[in-house]
């Protein structure tokens, strides 16, 4: 019988790199929705404007 | 260290790609869907500049136009969503001069249909009765985020000049709130996603932070210690001196607030506090309009949704009730028309 290994490989650069992409956009595209739904048709906001 | 700085560079990539991304996801929706924040920055961007005169804050840029809010917006040389006209009244023309803020302006609503354009029509077919060379020019001098304070310092400075024999004070809830001196930044004036997320995060400050919505805020501007309400009486108290001292007859015609119109006005006390301002002021001819508005659903006078400018209906009763009560007063009367 051979012994089954249990070590893992480490993940190659490559792999890391694209889970670092994905986490960053989801992260962005995330907190961005969700302020979108927040703050979307809220009709009881008043009329005041941060800006002109 | 280089597989960090790696890293770091992948990191920054990624963010680019997202807002460029999210950027063209904004633009794609609001191509379908008119957004409020995002048409008042652009008109914050596309129409208006900072005034030279420090207590008028902002205006509008002369010979500018743009589509905001689902309609065309052509300001005038004098910086005026009116047609062209020289600054030397021509004899036998009744000018009344409108002061307000996107309300007067007519923001959301087209030129045919706001009531600027109406009262010039109900008063030309009267002052037309009146006999031949009799004419009158309505002037609608309104500009998104204007306060009363502000609308005043605009007629002291550049009003005064076109010689208005009446002068239409049209005072909105939110007018006495401070000047507004905050600039949109340069470069959020170019992008959909820098406008969306700008005006949102103010939006959620505050719904969510500070538990702000139109019933409370509203009354909150008119406490007594509010400096914005403080400048506000000031400034009625200024006009009212300019109207004895020039000789034109002032008005003033209280909008309301189209959230809270029906059979009891939400903002009546306010109205009463403001009336009770404009007459130690020294202002004797004053209109209250919501009571037009008791038959009405809120939601039926909106420009959108998320809106509650005055949409074209509401628009048709503002011009009716401040017509009435130029009859009224006897204005349309050919002896009072025509000096």
């Amino acid at each position: 019988m051979t012994k089954q290994s249990t070590d893992r490989k480490p993940a190659s650069p490559g792999k890391k790199r694209l889970k670092l992409v994905l986490i960053t956009f989801g992260v962005v595209v995330g907190a961005f929705a969700v302020l979108y739904l927040l703050t979307e048709n809220q009709h009881t906001a008043p009329f005041v404007y941060a800006i002109f | 260290m280089r597989a960090f700085l790696l890293n770091l560079l992948w990191v920054v990539v990624t963010l680019l790609l997202a807002v460029l991304a999210m950027e063209g996801v904004c633009r794609l929706i609001y191509s379908y869907k008119l957004d409020y924040q995002i048409e008042m920055s652009r008109y914050a961007a596309k129409l208006k500049r900072t005034s030279e005169h420090w207590g008028i804050g902002h205006e509008h840029r002369p010979s500018s136009s743009a589509h905001l809010m689902g309609v065309d917006v052509s300001i005038n040389s004098h910086g005026f969503r009116d047609p062209e006209y020289p600054i030397e009244k021509p004899a036998g023309e009744y000018r009344v001069m409108l002061l307000g803020d996107s309300l007067t302006l007519g923001w959301g609503a087209a030129a045919e249909d706001i009531f600027a354009t109406r009262l010039q029509e109900a008063l030309a077919r009267v002052i037309a009765a009146c006999g031949a060379g009799r004419s009158v020019r309505v002037i609608n001098t309104g500009v998104g985020n204007y306060n009363t304070d502000q609308e005043v310092s605009f007629f002291e400075a550049r009003g005064r000049a076109f010689d208005p024999d009446l002068v239409i004070l049209n005072y909105f809830i939110n007018d006495a709130e401070p000047t507004p001196r905050q600039k949109l930044p340069f470069l959020l004036q170019y992008t959909y996603l820098g406008m969306s997320i700008w005006g949102r995060i103010d939006l959620f400050r505050r719904l969510y932070l500070s538990g702000e919505d139109f019933s409370n805020y509203y009354p909150a501007l008119y406490r007594d210690d509010q400096e914005g309400w403080r400048q506000t009486r000031d400034a009625l108290g200024r006009l009212a001196r300019l109207a004895d001292e020039d000789g034109f007859l002032l008005f003033m015609a209280l909008l309301p607030e189209l959230h809270a119109v029906g059979p009891e006005y939400g903002f009546r006390e306010i109205d009463d506090r403001v009336s009770r301002a404009a007459r130690e002021a020294g202002i004797r001819h004053l209109v209250r309009l919501a009571p037009l508005f008791a038959e009405e659903q809120p939601e039926s006078l909106w420009v959108s949704m998320d809106d509650a400018h005055p949409n074209a209906k509401a628009h048709e009763i503002i011009a009716r009730g401040i017509f009435d009560a130029l009859v009224r007063e006897g204005v349309t009367a050919c002896d009072e028309a025509v000096h």
